[in-house]
């Protein structure tokens, strides 16, 4: 379960102070597919990397499955980055040099996994997301947009994350592909207990999620 | 694939930007290699220098060199200071005589006190000899049938010192040595002075019409030495009317007070007095050129390295900040800084590994030309300056000299030291290199790299 009280973050911008997230309040059960809206410069993203534990709120707390992440060590971040959470991102983020394979058993070499393991993982994981045969092979620009944030998926579920966070993951893609992903990843909240949470502008995946915070300016203004 | 591999795979990732890197810190790399190579082969080379130099000092009456110039022997008192002066820790004293041969023609000249001696010359006349001898070198000239060279005969407290007799290595080759300090008519005899007289061990000759008995026989390696005899210092000056020494050769405690001795020992006994010498005049030139090559090598390879390690500093911040986004994405799936970092010092390692291997090829095909080229400058520089020559003959014999040769037979040669050396200087930039930059990125929270999303 995620559980966020009075989340709040603010940049230095310059002479001013940007508060990207204010004052946020919300719980999202386990196996739930939820979605963040809003308008660009909401603070949406901003709020899924205060989830994800990739940076540290300046008030407010985060707690998942019990463990408080906006207060734990840098350690206790980067463990719970590697076995509770799994990203996705817009661009895809994948290493350009290493194959879909490779780039799906990163996660898991992190956490350290073993070799054979990884890769028996990977594959399997793969051909779950319907990348099959050589394309496991390619290296990402080889790999149409979808195919790539296929292995994205893959990648983030490598370590049997119990919250995966996707930011924007139709962004990049055609509306039919789009779906095909944001069904892949309801199903993955129905099948396997995994916590969904989507950033999105786009009202159709919102309409398909379990439940919805609406940001706007940094605020909740609505769920 | 772990970190390791990843790093290693990274650095062929550009194949433009790897092969320009490794080119630059190989040229660096061999610049460092050659200048290391040759502070190497001029230290060895200045040892040897040092060595062939000793700390000898050779005192001689001023105005005399050998049986040339004038002069008066230098007195008790005047050993005495010497052997008084501050870092002299021996002295040996010497005089010098030549004596003819009592049923042959020295040509009119003698150079000696004209004391006589029933041995015969063995060494060959030859124009010089003529020349010297007080003969006719002028073409016709027919010396006279029974022409013979004075015979050498040096009076030392010690006998078979190789410095007093001019020789290199001086060898008693039968009997035994002469006591230096005894008034005895004894002598140990050069090896082809005494096969020319038949003299063995227990002979006799006449030396200033006195019966000399052989005590030994010595090989010196040198035509001149052998061809002499060793008396006690006190029975030639006794013999001879020499009323003192003609050479005193004295050790300095080492190469460091080498010329503060010879100077001291100059002013204690004024230059109207004696001829102070040393190896060292010669030497020091020799020696100032190869410090003057060390000294560039030294700069030239401390520079060396210092800019391979900024060009893979200036490289892998490049190649770090270009990644950021990457860097973001391994931090945001669980990777440590350690992790991060790790990877990047493999990149740079590999870089720099390749890097090394062109340097050593390029250093070891560029060592001994570059080597040449230094050398060849300060040569160039020192003979502007006046390369001295040869140095003055004392006694019998003369010192070692040194020549331009001493700097054109330098040879660069790689040694495991240098390799192992090379190995580090490498280690160490790549770990420097490429952990600076990687651990300020490193350092930055995930979500500020992947902000732009």
């Amino acid at each position: 379960m995620i559980e966020v009280k009075g989340l709040t973050k603010k940049f230095e911008s310059g002479d001013a102070t940007v508060t990207a997230v204010n004052d946020v309040t919300f719980a999202i059960d386990d196996g739930k597919f939820a979605s963040i809206i809003g308008a660009s410069g909401s603070g949406k993203s901003t709020l899924l990397s205060l989830l994800g534990g990739l940076d540290r709120p300046s008030e407010g707390t985060v707690r998942v499955d019990e463990l408080a992440i906006s207060s734990g060590s840098d350690k206790e971040l980067i463990n719970y980055r590697r076995s509770k959470i799994g990203f996705v991102f817009q661009a895809f983020n994948l290493v350009p040099n290493l194959s879909a394979l490779d780039n799906v058993m990163l996660p898991m070499e992190f956490a350290g996994v073993s070799k054979a393991e990884r890769r028996a993982r990977a594959a399997r994981l793969l051909d779950q997301v319907g990348l099959t045969g050589d394309k496991q092979l390619r290296r990402p620009s080889r790999l149409s947009g979808g195919e790539q944030q296929r292995v994205a998926i893959a990648r983030a579920l490598g370590n049997h994350p119990s919250v995966l966070l996707a930011d924007e993951p139709t962004g990049n893609l055609d509306s039919k592909t789009g779906r095909v992903i944001v069904e892949m990843l309801k199903d993955l909240s129905r099948t396997s207990n995994t916590t969904v949470v989507v950033v999105t502008h786009d009202q159709a995946i919102a309409r398909q999620a379990d439940m919805t915070l609406r940001l706007a300016d940094g605020e909740l203004v609505g769920s | 694939m772990g970190t390791i591999q990843r790093g290693i795979k990274n650095a062929f990732r550009n194949t433009i930007r790897t092969l320009s890197i490794v080119l630059i810190l190989s040229i660096s790399f061999s610049l460092a290699l050659v200048m290391l190579l040759s502070v190497q082969a001029v230290n060895k080379r200045t040892a040897s220098v040092s060595a062939a130099v000793g700390t000898t000092i050779t005192v001689t009456p001023a105005g005399s060199q050998g049986f040339n110039g004038g002069g008066n022997p230098l007195t008790a008192s005047d050993v005495n200071k010497i052997a008084a002066t501050p870092n002299v820790v021996s002295v040996a004293s010497s005089v010098g005589d030549r004596l003819s041969n009592s049923s042959s023609s020295t040509g009119g000249f003698q150079a000696g006190s004209g004391g006589t001696t029933s041995l015969k010359s063995a060494i060959n006349p030859g124009s010089l000899g003529r020349r010297f001898g007080g003969g006719n070198s002028t073409p016709g000239f027919t010396p006279p049938a029974n022409f013979s060279l004075p015979v050498q005969v040096t009076g030392t407290t010690e006998p078979l010192s190789a410095t007093v007799l001019g020789a290199n290595s001086v060898t008693l080759t039968a009997g035994k040595a002469i006591d230096g300090n005894s008034s005895s008519l004894v002598a140990d005899v050069g090896a082809t002075l005494a096969k020319k007289n038949d003299l063995k061990v227990g002979s006799t000759f006449t030396a200033y019409d006195k019966k000399v008995t052989v005590e030994g026989i010595f090989d010196a390696r040198s035509v001149f030495v052998n061809g002499g005899f060793v008396m006690p210092l006190k029975t030639v000056q006794n013999l001879s009317g020499i009323n003192g020494v003609t050479t005193v050769v004295a050790e300095a405690s080492s190469i460091a007070t080498l010329p503060t001795a010879a100077s001291d020992i100059q002013s204690a006994l004024g230059t109207n007095v004696a001829d102070v010498t040393t190896g060292q005049t010669n030497s020091a030139s020799v020696v100032s050129s190869l410090n003057s090559i060390k000294t560039i090598a030294l700069y030239s390879l401390i520079g060396a390295l210092i800019a391979a390690a900024v060009i893979l500093f200036l490289s892998m911040l490049m190649i770090v900040r270009e990644r950021r986004r990457e860097i973001g994405i391994l931090k945001a799936f669980g990777s440590s800084n350690g992790g991060v970092m790790r990877q990047f010092v493999a990149e740079a390692m590999t870089l720099t590994a390749m890097g090394a291997l062109g340097g050593i090829v390029l250093g070891v095909l560029l060592s001994n030309p570059v080597l040449n080229v230094l050398v060849n400058n300060t040569k160039s520089s020192t003979t502007t300056n006046g390369f001295p020559g040869p140095p003055r003959g004392a006694g019998i014999g003369s010192p070692i000299g040194f020549s331009s040769s001493t700097l054109s037979n330098l040879h660069a040669a790689v040694g495991i030291n240098v390799v192992v050396f090379g190995l580090l200087a490498a280690v160490l930039i790549a770990v420097v290199g490429s952990a600076i930059p990687s651990y300020v990125i490193a350092k930055i929270r995930p979500a500020e790299v992947l902000r732009g999303e």
